[in-house]
């Protein structure tokens, strides 16, 4: 009988210290950001993850799309691929592992730190990246805004 | 317009490929020179790759042969099982201007007769006109197949090797030539269509022995052919037929003519011609068609294919081939199997010779033959990947095959005699290999 209160015990302190960690933890969002002159005000998860995945090269508007990746083995993105598709970062790099070693497609060039990520948005109109959340006054006033949200734990 | 007449049309055409080879394998290796330099001439080139270091149990039998596919020396794999699927590839790719870029890979891997240019899979420009046409010349990956065009980078799938009963048998893996893209879709699905010819060309070990007449040299032209591909979310269908041309037989071919051409043979066996004449591949054409999909929802992975080989003459590979896969990432693992199917079930409808121990002795020869085109086998595959760092994956597989009565295209036997027939009874094998996979 002792045995099975120690066990019950240790059961819910386990389930609370997941639930505790995942409180604290929280959920955030890891932010598609565009520049302002591409005239898009959202997109819908479907068309982020199209553009991120090389099977659509424009924007809905119809204007050319060029998509830039955080560093290969980071933590964004990591969270950001798998909050956008559901699927592991290591299926996500088979997949363009297929893509690319095809010759059919290039993945999204990688842009070293977020200063490089925010400089690229702000000048291109092309250009759709990813970043941790971010103020969006602060972003607009670097001529960038937010068009999607991607919740990660 | 006939196949011979698309192959006059294509010879000048083919020579400019050559070129465009070379020059984009030269590329490659000047980069390596170039790549620290400042302000090379190489900038925003993309020098990337892939590689697999693996271990198979090759050897483990004295009967039999593991092989990844026809184009390894069956001697070579089964004393160094590290050979079986172990590559290195390299791949460079230029954006010249807005809508042009350049494409070239090169690929280090045991093969019969190797040679640098056998080497490189991929050197070719592409024009991407607009979002739906782009247009390619050079040398290309032949992409019938789900896998066929990636299936030297063992990172991107999960499987230690495509499935031996669908992909092993198939002799060419690049072209020379032309291909035309047109795709179109929204951010829902896209629908893509392709065509292409080119030629293509290479040697084959057929059966166990390294020698002239088991290493065989094939050669195609034209080869074309034209397939779809219909993508939304998760699902990809894809359907494709492309059909070649052989331009010249075998050296094994070349050999049986000139036995049944002298007249101790043909004189009493009149019969001996006609069989020759039907092993006969110059001219000859093979036809590939096939239907697969993939579907991966969530953590899940279902794939499989179906394709059916027709040829013109009656040594050549034969049947329909199909194989279905189930998988399921947890974490970092994902585990899979698989069953994979070949059906042959053709029968050497010649009479026997006259009683004469020769003829007897050469016709046993002729009927054995058709054991090295012959693949009447299945495979039940279990296995696990392990991506246990960023783009490096590990994977363990065995592999439990059975081998029908004289299915000897593939998998040869060593108990190859010099003259008769190999004799191999319906028999089951099992092998297990392992691999770590990377790309960079």
């Amino acid at each position: 009988m002792n045995k099975i209160k120690t066990l019950a015990i240790l059961f819910l302190v386990i389930t609370s210290v997941e639930t505790w960690a995942d409180e604290a933890g929280g959920t955030h969002s890891i932010q598609v950001i565009v520049s302002s002159q591409s005239e898009l005000t959202s997109l819908s998860r479907k068309q982020v993850m199209s553009l991120f995945l090389g099977r659509a090269r424009s924007f809905p508007n119809g204007g050319v799309a060029k998509a830039f990746d955080n560093e290969i083995g980071s933590t964004i993105r990591e969270q950001f691929f798998e909050g956008l598709t559901g699927k592991s970062i290591s299926d996500i790099d088979a997949y363009w592992a297929r893509l690319r070693y095809s010759g059919r497609a290039s993945p999204p060039k990688v842009l070293e730190s977020m200063a490089e990520i925010l400089k690229e948005v702000s000048q291109n109109k092309s250009a759709i990246a990813y970043v941790q959340e971010q103020d969006p006054d602060e972003l607009a006033q670097k001529n960038i805004i937010v068009v999607h949200a991607v919740d990660t734990h | 317009m006939t196949d011979r007449m698309l192959d006059r049309c294509f010879r000048p055409f083919s020579k400019f490929c050559n070129l465009l080879q070379w020059f984009t394998f030269l590329l490659l290796l000047g980069f390596w020179q170039h790549a620290t330099a400042e302000s090379s001439p190489f900038d925003d080139w993309e020098l990337t790759g892939f590689g697999t270091l693996g271990y198979a149990e090759s050897g483990k039998y004295d009967d039999l042969v593991l092989k990844r596919n026809i184009t390894q020396r069956s001697k070579k794999i089964e004393d160094h099982g590290w050979l079986v699927d172990s590559k290195l590839g390299f791949q460079v790719r230029k954006e010249l201007k807005p809508h042009w870029d350049v494409v070239g890979q090169i690929v280090a891997q045991e093969k019969v007769s190797n040679s640098i240019e056998k080497s490189i899979e991929m050197a070719f420009l592409r024009y991407q006109s607009d979002e739906m046409w782009s247009f390619q010349l050079g040398r290309m990956v032949l992409d019938t197949f789900l896998l066929s065009d990636h299936r030297n980078v063992g990172y991107s799938y999960h499987s230690v090797r495509p499935q031996t009963e669908f992909y092993a048998w198939i002799p060419y893996s690049h072209y020379d030539g032309m291909k035309t893209i047109f795709e179109f879709g929204d951010f829902d699905s896209s629908l893509r269509f392709e065509a292409f010819i080119g030629k293509t060309k290479a040697t084959v070990n057929i059966g166990y022995n390294d020698d002239d007449t088991s290493n065989n040299y094939v050669k195609s032209a034209p080869i074309y052919g034209a397939g779809v591909t219909w993508e939304k979310d998760e699902l990809t269908l894809r359907a494709y037929i492309a059909r070649f041309r052989f331009t010249q037989n075998t050296n094994a071919i070349n050999r049986l003519m000139d036995t049944v051409n002298n007249p101790l043979v043909y004189v009493p066996w009149p019969e001996s011609i006609e069989i020759a004449n039907d092993y006969s591949i110059e001219n000859q054409k093979v036809t590939y068609s096939s239907i697969g999909f993939s579907w991966t929802p969530g953590p899940w992975l279902v794939q499989g294919e179906v394709s059916n080989v027709t040829s013109t003459f009656f040594g050549s590979y034969d049947g329909q081939r199909a194989y279905f896969q189930l998988g399921h990432r947890f974490g970092e693992f994902l585990p899979h199997m698989g069953y994979s199917y070949s059906w042959d079930e053709r029968d050497f409808p010649y009479d026997p010779p006259p009683p004469d121990p020769q003829l007897l002795g050469l016709y046993a020869l002729l009927k054995d033959n058709m054991s090295s085109g012959l693949i009447d086998q299945s495979s039940m595959t279990v296995g696990v990947r392990w991506d246990f760092a960023t783009q490096k994956a590990l994977k363990l597989q065995c592999d439990f095959a059975t081998l029908d009565d004289n299915s000897l295209g593939i998998y040869p036997t060593q108990d190859t005699p010099e003259l008769g027939t190999r004799n191999w009874k319906k028999s089951s094998r099992s092998w297990c290999s392992t691999t770590f996979d990377w790309v960079f």
